[in-house]
């Protein structure tokens, strides 16, 4: 779906486009409490997308807190919200996308061999779930950032393409193309790292048999 | 089919019976298929577990909250009507906004009505030139604090060590008092009494030893009782011990005092 077009929501996305307004509305009257209501549904789904798209906890925290100080902005100049997540979400993509482009911060998508050199590090050390997720944050971070943003808003934030080709402003067969790339790109990088753990785990017990024949 | 696409139709559970079966079999033939499967459990997890884990600082959230609260204390914001949204239709209808005019004049005549009236609420409760009845002011008193009062000296009393005595003091007869020096004060007193001698030895000490000074020369009398006389009073650290010595030409008689030290 290109920008313009017709914006048809499923029943779910519907239903809570719906509650979400009620909340803004209700905030823009002076209920603080719609704030929290509303602060409380997308609490988690926001930090974690600054944290992906951003580098350092520092700035997503700060990515973060700018984005709900602009909604504050909002209420303040009295405007009304059809869909309070798409808008939170396109403030914070711009809020990312200017702090990035801010500090120059460029992204180079890396080879699989620099990747199997980081498995081979991560390896050496143990090879734990932690260390196996510290991995995949790393290779998002080298992901490019529109294949990182469909990503995280699909796998984690489970937005739909629609919806995600409608924040990019590209059609949904290629906001889909730019999920499914990042996630085969994760999905290869963590098999060559659980089969190179494989190995390694069959070197150790080849080398234990080794060791241990000559006593018996 | 693709493999990816493979392993998202047998983990959204959309295969057949016998495609799941045959999937299963290339999985445990294949060792790249196995891996490929494994990494796509592996991703989930690790999805999963972030948007589990994932918290913010109590200060950032602190701080927005602060914000929010002081943009709904503040400035009202000009109220819009909500937007007739197809896709919104529980949403509450929001009340009309008052002109200009209307909300300036409503809050300016409410404003002017409650100020005007704390001052005329005031000034009649305490006009200005009213006389104070003394009641008021009497009943308006200072009460010292506890601990300021000062209070007067303890009375001083005046005590005088006694020194420890010797062992030699407190020798009657061939029995000591007391093998060890102790800080005891020994005390005796005799009194005759109708040919009856009574000896009141009254030892102070710190410690619970008890003495005695009978002599040998008085036999014990058959009941203890009846010649041992327990005072009346002691002192916290005092014990006393009476012995009651018979007169010689009638050893039987004996002499109850009943008294405390000092009784004759």
């Amino acid at each position: 779906m290109r920008k313009g077009e017709a914006y048809i929501p499923d029943a779910a996305s519907a239903a809570r486009d719906a509650r979400d307004q009620q909340l803004f509305a209700r905030f823009v009257a002076g209920d603080e409490l719609a704030f929290k209501e509303l602060y409380a549904f997308y609490e988690r789904p926001l930090i974690l997308y600054c944290r992906h798209m951003l580098s350092t906890e520092q700035e997503s925290q700060d990515v973060f807190q700018e984005v709900w100080l602009r909604v504050i902005r909002i209420r303040t100049r009295g405007e009304q919200v059809e869909r309070f997540r798409a808008m939170l979400f396109t403030i914070a993509r711009n809020a990312a996308i200017n702090h990035l482009r801010n500090r120059q911060h460029a992204h180079y998508p890396v080879s699989l061999s620099q990747v199997n050199t980081d498995n081979n590090l991560a390896l050496s050390s143990g090879g734990s779930f932690d260390e196996m997720e510290d991995l995949v944050n790393r290779a998002l971070k080298r992901l490019p950032d529109s294949q990182r943003e469909a990503f995280v808003l699909h796998s984690m934030l489970g937005y739909t393409f629609q919806e995600i080709a409608d924040m990019q402003g590209v059609t949904m067969t290629g906001a889909k193309t730019r999920a499914f790339r990042a996630r085969c790109y994760l999905r290869t990088l963590l098999s060559n790292w659980l089969g190179l753990a494989e190995d390694d785990a069959e070197e150790h017990i080849g080398s234990n048999s080794s060791h241990e024949s000559p006593q018996i | 089919m693709k493999t990816a696409d493979l392993i998202t139709s047998y983990l959204n559970n959309e295969m057949s019976p016998d495609q799941e079966r045959q999937f299963l079999i290339s999985v445990a033939s294949s060792d790249s298929l196995r891996l490929a499967l494994k990494s796509h459990v592996m991703l989930d997890r690790i999805i999963i577990g972030q948007v589990q884990h994932t918290h913010v600082p109590e200060a950032v959230r602190s701080t927005i909250f602060a914000n929010a609260s002081a943009a709904v204390a503040g400035v009202s914001p000009k109220p819009v009507p909500a937007s007739p949204s197809a896709s919104a239709p529980s949403a509450e209808p929001y009340p009309a906004p008052a002109s200009p005019f209307t909300r300036f004049f409503g809050r300016g005549v409410l404003m002017t009505l409650l100020i005007g009236g704390g001052f005329t609420a005031g000034y009649m409760l305490h006009p200005a030139d009213a006389p104070v009845s003394a009641a008021s002011v009497q009943s308006v008193g200072y009460t010292m604090p506890q601990n300021s009062l000062v209070l007067p000296s303890a009375p001083q009393v005046a005590t005088r060590q006694v020194s420890v005595p010797q062992q030699a003091d407190v020798a009657v007869g061939d029995r000591s008092v007391s093998d060890q020096p102790t800080n005891d004060r020994v005390s005796m007193v005799e009194h005759r009494h109708a040919g009856t001698t009574i000896r009141h030895s009254t030892v102070t000490r710190d410690s619970a030893h008890k003495t005695s000074t009978s002599t040998p020369a008085v036999a014990a009398p058959a009941n203890p009782a009846s010649t041992a006389v327990q005072p009346s009073h002691t002192s916290n650290d005092a014990q006393v011990d009476m012995q009651v010595i018979p007169p010689p030409e009638s050893t039987s008689s004996t002499h109850k005092e009943q008294g405390g030290i000092g009784h004759p």
